[in-house]
């Protein structure tokens, strides 16, 4: 298996959560909010996941700006296709490996529809959290 | 602006009101007569006005991915906006967005609501009413939401506590 090889609607793909109130909120069922899903502005061709085939959640973390001030989401990648999303593998050497992008949400997408696909993926998302920063779990 | 009725009570508590035409929404208002004024004393101090307040010390990549600080005018109209229609419950959450925005989420039951500021005194709502349900949008300046306390407006922080003797 490459990277380059086309994503299986059985992967499990994961998404970097920045460890920030705007992002996850303990205080809430669903934690995860829709700006996490939202494209920022260098995100022109689409925003990041890891394939779980190549990447640990942790080194997903570990990959962070700030490394493991992150949470990390698994999202089967079928659930990105039955919102007619697609996954691209996207390869980069700055990044952990198995790097792909959603292409359809990028920042000069549909605003509407940009606002419902980040809430529908920030749901999915709250229910498979699968690496907490270590901070936090310190401090429970 | 055209009639509007209640259609469809949300809860006992929040209830949002739609036009005849066409059956949008145009503006969420609260069910005051089962609803306790908040003092604004109390308001002040709410984690919601907290937060709002350190959104204007963001600074560009606030997030380490790239997002714009929050306009001044999107926490300002934020502001307006809790303070002007102090019956509707305050937000369950508020956030910035990474475009610049305000963003205030409600979570009744099944039905989400959010409010994004987004500047220029403009709320862009969308709502769910239940957790598969379509999504609803529309849009609308902050003067046009029903007055339920017209009078009432943003004090300057110096003021606060004065201004909630006086209410």
């Amino acid at each position: 298996m490459e990277e380059f090889d086309p994503v299986n609607e059985r992967e499990s793909l994961l998404r970097r959560i920045p460890n920030q109130p705007s992002h996850y909120d303990s205080k809430q069922h669903l934690p995860i909010t829709r700006v996490a899903f939202e494209p920022s502005q260098k995100d022109t061709d689409g925003i990041s996941v890891f394939r779980e085939l190549f990447s640990s959640a942790s080194q997903v973390a570990q990959g962070a700006r700030t490394p493991n001030d992150c949470y990390v989401a698994s999202i089967y990648a079928r659930r990105f296709f039955s919102l007619d999303l697609s996954v691209v593998p996207d390869p980069d050497p700055n990044q952990p490996r198995g790097h792909a992008l959603v292409r359809e949400i990028h920042t000069k997408m549909d605003k509407k529809l940009r606002k419902e696909l980040g809430k529908k993926l920030a749901d999915i998302a709250s229910e498979n959290i699968v690496f907490s920063p270590p901070s936090i779990i310190q401090l429970k | 602006m055209a009639e509007s009725k209640i259609v469809q009570p949300l809860s006992l508590e929040f209830s949002a009101i739609w036009s005849d035409r066409g059956q949008r929404p145009w503006g969420v208002v609260f069910d005051a007569s089962s609803y306790t004024f908040t003092p604004l004393s109390d308001f002040r101090g709410s984690a919601v006005v907290r937060d709002l307040v350190s959104f204007s010390k963001l600074t560009d990549d606030w997030d380490d991915e790239g997002a714009l600080r929050p306009r001044i005018e999107s926490i300002s109209d934020a502001h307006e906006f809790i303070a002007r229609y102090r019956p509707v419950p305050l937000p369950d959450r508020i956030t910035p967005t990474r475009d610049g925005a305000i963003l205030a989420e409600w979570f009744v039951g099944d039905t989400y609501f959010e409010a994004e500021f987004v500047g220029g005194g403009i709320v862009e709502w969308m709502a769910r009413r239940s957790k598969v349900g379509p999504f609803e949008h529309w849009k609308q300046q902050i003067g046009e939401l029903p007055a339920i306390q017209p009078d009432l407006t943003w004090p300057p922080t110096s003021t606060w506590t004065t201004a909630s003797r006086a209410a």
